[in-house]
């Protein structure tokens, strides 16, 4: 299938989705006015992508700077739908990368991590000398 | 405007018509000077060629006469001497004859002899075979001894009469001798004869000076005839004919002066050379000689070149020149030359006007679509260049037109177009801004409505010694309030941070703030736990997402605590929203539960966490909505984060209230920089 890119832009993040590597990356900062608007499209190109190749694993890359409630929102929704498909045979691995400076980013990752319960979650944290 | 192309064209034709003209002087002018040294030339050679046909003609007639006269002469001396001969033979026939006695005989030639003459008393004489003279009219010379007489060239005079006579009976003989009347010695010829019987020479001689005089007449009335004739002849205007003789004689020359003068001496003063010498090597070799001479009008002065053409006549030994002043003959050349640069600059300079003029014809139409275009361009837009011709020109200036009529009839479309687009959105725009500004003032209103739910200063509890408060929507209106609600000596103090931001946060303050009041009401208002639960069970039914399938999902965080000064006490419950309590020197923080309020999945059932405390003398509380920690800044661009924030009120700790929340807002400025503000910012301090 089709990937999907979609560019950032001052409020929402850069949205790489590989269906060839099954890498998908989610870069920048989250605060759309309407969320759930912005995130539907990408639920269902997710949707669409986990019922295929079941079985071959997944990397999901987060680097989120900041994002807002509402976005928090659907970024649960999003590990809702992992872990529904890690339960179902695909192996998923989460990267929460967050700048070792950026507290609430880390606090968030630890929040998630902790309402996931199947999927690999891994706390990635970098500095300037970083990518 | 620039007037390129005729200056251009200008050019060309001045370069063209310049080297044409430059060319044709160049070629031609040395011609001229060469073709006048040629003529010059000629005309000398020509004139020298008269000269000498004269010369030769009349040499030749004076040779004629002189050999006719001579021959007559000649003639005449030999008939008298045979006559004198006859009337010897006479004698001695008549002594033959016995009739007279030899001696007789003799004694009666002689006497005859003596006695005849002719012309001019011309005689007879006789001689014997040693030159004795037998017979002479002179009676000096009458028997005089000639044998060693000489003439005066220093020879013989008888003893050749004498021996011509003998050894070829008769025969002619000359001498030179002085005559009376003649300064020069004068030739006689003689004619000799022999008479045998008596061993006898007899002859007669006469003077030939009469013919040479004649020679020299003619001679003479040659030299005239010349000098008349030479006279005449110029060549190049001021050259001249002249003749000198081998013996360095001048003898016809136009300057009198000059005749008869010897000019042996007279050197070539360019080459110090004589100058005769140099001239007769030039008749020789027949190539001219150049030298330096005067002029007739300036003699003496021997500065003005000359050149002669000669030729030797070798009859009379003469030489005959042809000269001509080197400065009349280029003069002529000169004359030529400055004629035809005359006509070549006349050329040049008609041409250069007649092409001019034909360039201005054939560049007008140019210049006049050129200044067309440009006027066009200045804004004539009606402008046409109008040129009615039948060539490629004229088919420019149409097509020319044709496109600027094109031009303008699209540029008035184009401008009708644009003239409505604009005004349509000139009207769009005042609608917009007219919408805009409806929605500005309705928003600023709507700002005074939140700031009326706000606690006012009226409504602060006693127990609080010292606070502040910084409450900064995003856009004027947002999710953010404080509330607090005074019961007795207790308070409530609480934050609450709803979904979004602007109107819709407003909105869902206004939800939350109603639902609070009643709850704090109704259910409680010293157990924070119990207040939270009973507000969520609230909101949630206000917005009807209670009932599975709603449309909306909306809710609010808050920090909610319950404070007794008196015995100062505390207990703290929070949605997502902590506490901050000074403890000594430190800040400590009490989180809230990590359950929001009022969402569709909101769990009605979550009890919520209670958090007691006792504060101590001088504690500071203070809660926060996550506005200030989200703020975006510093050189990274992170978020100001609880860290620094906690940092802040520690460091600040002693101060009071004001100038702790003077610090805040001046590291949250500073931190902020240039980003916008991420969400509504709500924090609230104070000091019992």
């Amino acid at each position: 299938m089709e990937n999907l890119i979609i560019e950032a832009t001052k409020s929402s993040p850069s949205i790489r989705l590989d269906a060839q590597t099954r890498i998908l990356e989610i870069a920048g900062e989250s605060y759309p006015e309407n969320a759930s608007n912005f995130y539907a499209p990408i639920f269902a190109w997710i949707d669409l992508f986990l019922n295929q190749s079941i079985s071959t694993p997944v990397t999901v890359n987060i680097t989120l700077r900041y994002f807002n409630s509402s976005s928090a929102k659907a970024l649960m929704d999003l590990f809702d739908r992992l872990e529904k498909a890690h339960a179902d045979g695909t192996p998923i691995t989460v990267n929460w990368r967050y700048h070792e400076e950026n507290d609430s980013a880390m606090e968030c990752g630890e929040e998630f991590k902790e309402e996931t319960q199947y999927i690999t979650f891994n706390m990635v944290g970098f500095n300037d000398d970083d990518c | 405007m620039s007037k390129k192309l005729w200056f251009k064209g200008f050019l060309l034709i001045l370069a063209v018509i310049s080297v044409c003209s430059l060319a044709f002087s160049l070629i031609t002018i040395p011609l001229t000077r060469q073709i006048t040294y040629r003529m010059s030339e000629q005309s000398a050679t020509a004139a020298l060629d008269r000269v000498t046909d004269l010369v030769t003609t009349t040499h030749q007639e004076i040779e004629s006469y002189r050999h006719t006269a001579q021959e007559a002469k000649k003639r005449e001396l030999k008939d008298i001497t045979d006559i004198g001969g006859c009337f010897i033979q006479l004698q001695y026939d008549a002594a033959k004859r016995g009739e007279i006695s030899e001696a007789v005989a003799q004694q009666r030639a002689i006497e005859g002899m003596r006695m005849l003459r002719y012309g001019k008393d011309d005689y007879l004489w006789i001689s014997d075979f040693s030159s004795k003279l037998i017979s002479h009219p002179d009676p000096k010379l009458f028997g005089a001894d000639f044998s060693n007489i000489r003439d005066v060239n220093g020879n013989l005079i008888v003893p050749p009469m004498v021996a011509v006579a003998r050894e070829q009976g008769q025969g002619y003989t000359s001498y030179w001798w002085h005559r009376l009347e003649h300064n020069e010695p004068s030739e006689k010829l003689t004619f000799s004869k022999l008479f045998e019987p008596w061993q006898w020479v007899y002859g007669s001689g006469v003077y030939t000076d009469d013919i040479t005089d004649e020679v020299n007449l003619r001679r003479d009335a040659l030299i005239g005839r010349l000098r008349t004739l030479m006279g005449r002849i110029t060549i190049a205007r001021t050259g001249y004919m002249y003749i000198f003789d081998d013996q360095m004689k001048m003898i016809i020359h136009p300057n009198p002066q000059m005749e008869g003068k010897n000019f042996a001496e007279v050197p070539n003063p360019r080459t110090g050379k004589p100058l005769v010498d140099e001239l007769i090597r030039a008749a020789e070799s027949g190539k001219p000689q150049t030298y330096l001479w005067d002029r007739p009008q300036e003699p003496g002065h021997y500065v003005y070149e000359k050149i002669s053409w000669m030729r030797y006549f070798p009859e009379f030994k003469w030489y005959i020149g042809s000269s001509v002043y080197t400065d009349d003959l280029f003069e002529q050349s000169r004359a030529l030359t400055t004629r035809l640069i005359l006509i070549a600059i006349a050329t040049f300079l008609f041409s250069l006007a007649l092409g001019t003029l034909v360039i201005r014809r054939f560049l007008r139409p140019i210049e006049h679509l050129s200044t067309v275009a440009h006027r066009v361009r200045q804004g004539e837009a009606k402008l046409r260049s109008n040129l009615v011709r039948n060539d490629e020109l004229g088919m420019l200036s149409k097509e020319f037109d044709h496109m600027l009529d094109n031009l303008d009839d699209m540029i008035e479309n184009l401008d009708i177009k644009v003239q409505e687009k604009t005004r349509e959105l000139s009207r769009q725009y005042e609608e917009l801004d007219f919408a805009n500004n409806e929605i500005k003032a309705s928003i600023q209103y709507a700002r005074r409505i939140q700031y009326a739910i706000l606690p006012g200063k009226d409504t602060l509890p006693n127990g609080i010694r010292d606070h502040f408060v910084i409450w900064k929507p995003k856009d004027i209106i947002g999710g953010d309030i404080f509330w607090l609600h005074k019961q007795g000596h207790r308070f409530i103090a609480a934050v609450i941070d709803c979904t979004g931001h602007g109107v819709p946060g407003a909105i869902m303050t206004m939800i939350a703030n109603m639902a609070l009041n009643r709850v704090v009401q109704d259910v409680s208002d010293d157990d924070p736990s119990a207040v939270l639960k009973e507000l969520n069970r609230l909101v949630r039914i206000s917005l009807g997402q209670h009932i599975p399938g709603s449309s909306t999902d909306d809710g609010l965080d808050v920090g909610l605590c319950v404070v007794n000064p008196k015995d100062r006490t505390l207990i703290f419950a929070g949605a997502r929203i902590g506490i901050l309590v000074t403890e000594g020197d430190m800040v400590k923080e009490i989180r809230g539960d990590r359950k929001s309020i009022g969402y569709r999945t909101s769990n009605p059932d979550h009890i919520f966490t209670n958090h007691r405390l006792a504060l101590e003398e001088d504690a500071a509380i203070y809660l926060t909505t996550d506005g200030i920690f989200d703020q975006a800044g510093g050189n990274r661009r992170l978020p100001f984060g609880k860290r620094r924030f906690v940092e802040i009120l520690a460091a600040h700790n002693k101060e009071t209230m004001s100038m702790q929340k003077e610090a805040i807002e001046q590291a949250l400025t500073t931190y902020q920089g240039s980003e916008e503000q991420r969400d509504d910012i709500t924090v609230v301090g104070f000091r019992l």
